[in-house]
């Protein structure tokens, strides 16, 4: 069943890739048997294959977006299953030594190292590694690949999966229903609080392949936690596909924090839903930061469907050549006195496009609630676009609404004011790029932070403000 | 000229068309344009929901079956009711009936100095042929939808006026265009200030009859010549049964300025679309939108503010208020083309909320394809501030004062940027009649 | 001396402004506990406090603001009780606050705003759309009282406290309490934000406009602002109540030496204060 492919050494630290060995792969391609194949491999309760064929269903009847970027997809020349390893491995050292490579080269050990309250990496499209701090899983908290917990967990599984996005919320939502694998299933009993970050970290090797993880969290009441996940994928020269689903749910009082930082290669798409509903209390954070993919279409949103809820969404996009970011956020106050803050950042260099696109919506009776969205973006040269598309739709009358959005490039004050201390105009532009983001840094764990300055400079390298 | 005999009731179809417009006097140009359009007519299809610029706005309380394409002007004529008329000394005055001229007047001096008022479908084969063949159409494109090509292919009457390279009017050019009841209004206005040129015109629209349905189907295509300078104001002031379905475009050209004000208070349905393009350097435009509805208007304006060349500067302001059910869209958009460097745009929309029952939908946008840019957008919803009322009222203000008040001042802000003091006031004094009590509170 | 005023039946007192055992809360949180307080027209009464005590609060719960509910005592004017009526008709019955921090009402004039105000207060019968006061005759007086505010006339056309600077906002309040002419007008933090020439002018303008012959409260941590309003009562409000009362000697001493001493002094309610600052901490 094992694939080769040639490897062409190193571009950055990302951009390598590993030999292609596989327990097992489907073939390519599309339709009732693969999902069927795919659900018997897995060994899925009925319920669950009979989802994942209704969805296709879904899948075949939906027309592709007309809006947001340009998709040029072969839905029938993708790989949707792939097997790297027999069984999940809970340390380290078990790991094929390809896979513990590439992870090694990510520092996701290291991540590790720090005290992480627990580490799932997903290659291709199972999770192969993943370890639980004891004190966590004593107090009750999950922390599992979805997979092991449609296994172990069918009553909270099947209570909860796709109750917050279902298959026929759009069409990549229902193509991931029907075919997806791994992802991070999380539990996080009353009134405990996740202190560290959990992680994850995604990555698609092989070519041609389609990630589908499917991730759900459930944080109970009073309870919270902080999700981290970060995905990367060598260059190839065909297209990939990304298509992931996120349903989290914030029960009353609960604190979740969802954080990406995306780094997909430059022929990646890159299409994700990801949707919070937030109870009475309860606070919902989405922070997004999206570098890599060639086309990534992503709006995070988040529900108040109670009164005192709250959402708070951080961005940040970065578009380079041949990229097109087309990220933003929804907010649905659908309770009296809920929130909403919403702060976006993107950055077009060398005829990149990145593009907001968001939603603000008061429904009829959400009285008190207020909203505030603020959108800045930097063009670096000519050849490059920034796009602003907010939607704002109120039905109530006692509200708070703001939004501003603002594109701009580097001001040439601050670039005089830097080069005359003795910075290159490059080392300048750079300075005031990760000036521009560091809101969103700010808010990062330590580890990711860095990675993600270095990322910015990466993404730098070469450009004249 | 000699009318087909009529037979009662033509409609907005193959056989209104081919019996009174068609045969209408007209040069060979038109007549071939007209015969497009109204392929392209019957070829599109009707508007629908699925439709982003569509999805807000609903249809089918529309019928165009109920109007007729063409009538004859009535004799005698009735008397046409203007807001603005007797508040206004003014330069010239064209009032149109239905779309079609019933009178025009110029100052003598301006008249001999080349300023033109008049009817555009008379214009079409006069001394004026050659530079309305060079502009007409230029700035509407008839194939954007089924009201456009509607439009294109029955419009008559009109309204043409230019001003000469280097006049300088100084005072107002009004355009009172009045709506018998069901009637239908399909006129389309050319307004070109030629090179160093300056004019302010005012379009008023008006119904005869207030409670009587009326359609307006109509384009205004506007041309600011090199160093012109355009005050051009639009005041939508129909009865609230009428639908409005109107496209208007402006070219500025280099070192032109435009200052535009849009006024949006009557209608059952108002779907309009503003465009302003700005193509040549240091050409600069200043918009204005005052937007009241109530009732259950639904009054939706989608303008585009496009950067075609460097050095451009454009300020957009819009405000709207709305109370009962009425539903309020907006969706504008700033484009800067690529190369058009050192381009400010600028947009923002303000909205009051003055009861529970209103919608409001906004809608911003930017569309950047050039570096060396300053673009920005804002937008704010709400109802009555508390604090502003609480503070007026601890000066002697009533509640509804205060209210009355407030709503005032938000409109004043917009207000204020119009220049021209008699049309400045006179909006004033509409927009507070309109201001009712603000019944909100629980 | 203060016991006496207490004792008087308020109804027994025409020209007087009292507060009686008020109590007063912000979104549920009581934030006043038992204020009792009597001005008569003509007496000049600084009250003074630590920040967070509720001397803006009383202010105005005094004007009628609608978050500042009023759970247990009464407001009088004049012996009439006022508790339950509407900002504007306390305003119309001789009721003044110049704010700390006034809102913008962006879009409206001050002159036109202050036009209609005017209008309302001389004339508190007046009913909605009646006849305003003619322009001519208020464009006068306007202009008088801002040349006596030596401020400059081009300021009545600016947006009702719209990017004002906090001078102007002080002076443009000061303004319209000279226009309004209110028997009894609370002014706080008048001198909050001014320079010290800015505050010796208020302190003038104050003077100047005859607040003598109304009851003033001022709200104050400036000793230079009751320089030409010298009070004849000191107030000094602790977590919630008006814990001393005394003369312009008290104003003095508590300038020199903070609050720490009356803390000491009280030590429960200090301990109240302590903990109120607490809950708004977190």
């Amino acid at each position: 069943m094992a694939t080769k492919v040639d490897v062409i050494g190193e571009i950055n630290k990302y951009d390598f890739r590993a030999e292609e060995r596989y327990v097992y792969r489907a073939r390519k391609g599309l339709d009732r048997d693969i999902v069927a194949e795919i659900s018997a491999i897995k060994n899925e309760p009925q319920w669950m294959r009979e989802f994942r064929l209704k969805a296709l269903e879904i899948f075949e009847s939906k027309p592709m977006p007309t809006w947001g970027g340009h998709i040029d997809v072969n839905f029938q020349d993708i790989y949707y299953y792939i097997k790297p390893t027999e069984r999940q491995e809970h340390s380290w050292e078990e790991l094929p030594e390809e896979i513990k490579k590439t992870f090694d080269r990510l520092g996701i050990p290291e991540a590790e190292k720090k005290f992480l309250a627990g580490v799932k990496a997903q290659y291709e499209s199972e999770v192969v590694y993943g370890s639980l701090r004891e004190d966590l899983a004593k107090r009750g908290v999950i922390f599992t690949d979805m997979d092991t917990a449609v296994r172990e967990y069918p009553d909270l599984v099947r209570e909860y999966f796709g109750t917050v996005i279902p298959p026929t919320d759009n069409k990549f939502a229902a193509l991931n229903s029907a075919v997806w694998s791994g992802g991070s299933f999380i539990y996080v009993p009353p009134g405990v609080h996740v202190e560290y970050p959990l992680q994850a970290y995604f990555r698609i090797n092989a070519a041609q392949m389609g990630q589908f993880e499917r991730t759900l969290i459930i944080v109970d009441e009073g309870a919270s936690c902080h999700y981290v996940e970060g995905c990367t994928a060598p260059m190839y020269s065909s297209e990939s596909l990304h298509a992931a689903v996120v349903e989290v749910i914030a029960k009353r009082g609960a604190r979740v924090r969802y954080t990406t930082i995306q780094n997909w290669a430059n022929n990646i798409y890159n299409l994700v839903t990801k949707r919070a509903v937030a109870y009475r209390d309860a606070l919902v954070e989405w922070v997004d930061g999206n570098l890599g993919s060639r086309l990534t279409m992503k709006y995070p949103a988040v529900y108040m469907v109670e009164p005192g809820a709250r959402a708070e969404i951080l961005s940040v996009a970065f578009a380079s050549k041949g990229q097109h970011q087309d990220a933003g956020s929804k907010v649905i106050h659908a309770a009296p006195y809920t929130s909403s803050r919403i702060v976006s950042k993107s950055i077009s260099k060398a005829g990149g496009r990145s593009s907001y696109r968001g939603l603000v919506k008061i429904e009829r009776g959400a009285k008190k609630s207020k909203s505030n969205v603020v959108c800045d973006a930097l063009i670096l040269d000519p050849y490059s676009r920034s796009d602003t598309y907010p939607y704002i739709e109120l039905e109530e009358q006692d509200v708070m609404i703001g939004h501003e959005a603002s594109v701009s490039k580097i001001g040439e004050e601050q670039l005089f004011y830097l080069c005359s201390r003795g910075l290159t105009e490059s080392e300048a532009s750079t300075m005031i790029v990760a000036g521009f983001i560091e809101p969103l840094v700010k808010e990062l764990p330590m580890e990711y932070a860095v990675e993600m300055n270095r990322l910015i400079a990466l993404q730098m390298e070469g450009s004249v403000g | 000229m000699v009318l087909p005999d009529l037979k009662q009731d033509l409609h907005f179809t193959a056989e209104g068309f081919h019996t009174v417009i068609l045969p209408r006097p007209q040069p060979e140009w038109a007549r071939e344009l007209r015969t497009q359009a109204f392929q392209a007519f019957q070829e599109l299809p009707w508007p629908n929901r699925s439709m982003e610029e569509w999805r807000r706005t609903e249809l089918r309380i529309f019928h165009l079956e109920n109007f007729v394409c063409w009538a004859p002007t009535p004799d005698p004529l009735p008397e046409i009711p203007s807001a603005l008329a007797p508040r206004l000394e003014t330069a010239g005055r064209i009032v149109t009936l239905n779309g079609r001229k019933i009178s025009s007047t110029v100052e003598s001096d301006l008249l001999r100095k080349g300023l033109v008022i008049e009817c555009l479908e008379d214009s079409l084969s006069g001394p004026h042929e050659e530079l309305i063949r060079q502009h007409l159409w230029r700035l509407f494109d008839w194939r954007a939808d089924k009201f456009s090509a509607l439009h294109a292919a029955f419009w008559t009457g009109g309204t043409f006026i230019y001003v000469p390279r280097g006049l300088k009017v100084e005072q107002p050019i009004l355009h009172v265009a009045a709506l018998a009841s069901n009637q239908a209004d399909v006129g389309h206005t050319l307004i070109v200030v030629d090179e160093e040129a300056e004019a302010t015109v005012v379009t008023e629209t008006s119904s005869l009859d207030p409670g009587a349905e009326g359609l307006f189907c109509g384009g205004i295509e506007i041309f600011v010549r090199p160093g012109a300078r355009l005050r051009y104001v639009n005041f939508q002031n129909w009865n609230q049964k009428t639908f409005h379905f109107a496209r208007q475009k402006a070219e500025v050209a280099e070192r032109a300025f435009m200052e535009w004000t849009l006024g949006a208070l009557g209608g059952r349905l108002a779907k309009v679309n503003q465009e302003l393009v700005l193509n040549g350097p240091e050409s600069e435009a200043i918009v204005n939108g005052v937007m009241f509805a109530e009732d259950r208007q639904h009054l939706a304006y989608h303008t585009r503010q496009d950067h075609r060349t460097g050095q451009t500067k454009s300020d957009l302001l819009y405000k709207g208020a709305l109370q009962d059910h009425a539903h309020l869209v907006w969706r504008g958009m700033i484009r800067v083309e690529p190369g058009a460097l050192r381009s400010d745009g600028y947009q923002r929309n303000d909205n009051l909320m003055l009861s529970d029952t209103a919608r409001v939908d906004c809608i911003p946008g930017l569309e950047i394809l050039a570096d060396d840019v300053r673009c920005t957008h804002g937008a704010t919803a709400g109802r009555v501030d508390e604090e502003e009322i609480f503070y007026a009222q601890t000066r002697g203000l009533t509640r509804r004062e205060a209210t009355r008040l407030v709503v005032t001042g938000f409109f004043q802000q917009v207000l204020d940027r119009i220049t021209i003091d008699s049309v400045r006031d006179a909006l004033g004094d509409i927009i507070q009649q309109r201001v009712r009590e603000y019944r909100s509170r629980e | 001396m203060i016991a006496e005023t207490k004792e008087k039946p308020p109804h027994m007192n025409p020209e007087t402004l009292s507060v009686i055992d008020l109590h007063v809360s912000v979104d549920g949180k009581p934030i006043l506990k038992g204020v009792n307080l009597t001005i008569r027209r003509g007496e000049i009464h600084a009250l003074m406090g630590p920040n967070g005590s509720g001397k803006t609060t009383l202010g105005l719960a005094i004007m009628g603001h609608p978050r500042y509910q009023v759970t247990q005592g009464r407001i009088e004017l004049d012996g009439e009780d006022i508790t339950q009526l509407e900002p504007h008709e306390r305003a119309r019955r001789g009721l003044f606050m110049a704010f700390q921090r006034p809102v913008a009402i962006p879009g409206v004039r001050l002159a036109d705003f202050l036009r209609h105000a005017v209008s309302n207060i001389r004339n508190p019968n007046r009913k909605e759309g009646e006849e305003l006061i003619p322009m001519r005759e208020f464009r006068k007086e306007l202009r008088e009282k801002m040349e006596m505010l030596r401020m400059d006339p081009e300021f009545a056309r600016r947006y009702v406290n719209d990017g004002f600077s906090g001078g102007e906002m002080k002076r443009a309040e000061i303004l319209q309490m000279a226009l309004l002419r209110p028997k009894f007008a609370i002014l706080d933090e008048t001198d909050s934000g001014l320079d010290v020439d800015a505050v010796r002018l208020a302190s003038q303008s104050i003077a100047e406009i005859g607040a003598r012959q109304m009851g003033l409260l001022i709200i104050t941590h400036h000793e230079r602002l009751l320089e030409h309003n010298p009070p004849d009562y000191t107030h000094v409000m602790l977590a919630g109540r008006i814990v001393e009362t005394g003369g312009p000697e008290l104003a003095e001493k508590l300038h020199r030496e903070g609050y720490d001493q009356l803390r000491e002094k009280y030590p429960e309610i200090a301990a109240e204060e302590a903990a109120m600052a607490g809950k708004e901490a977190v």
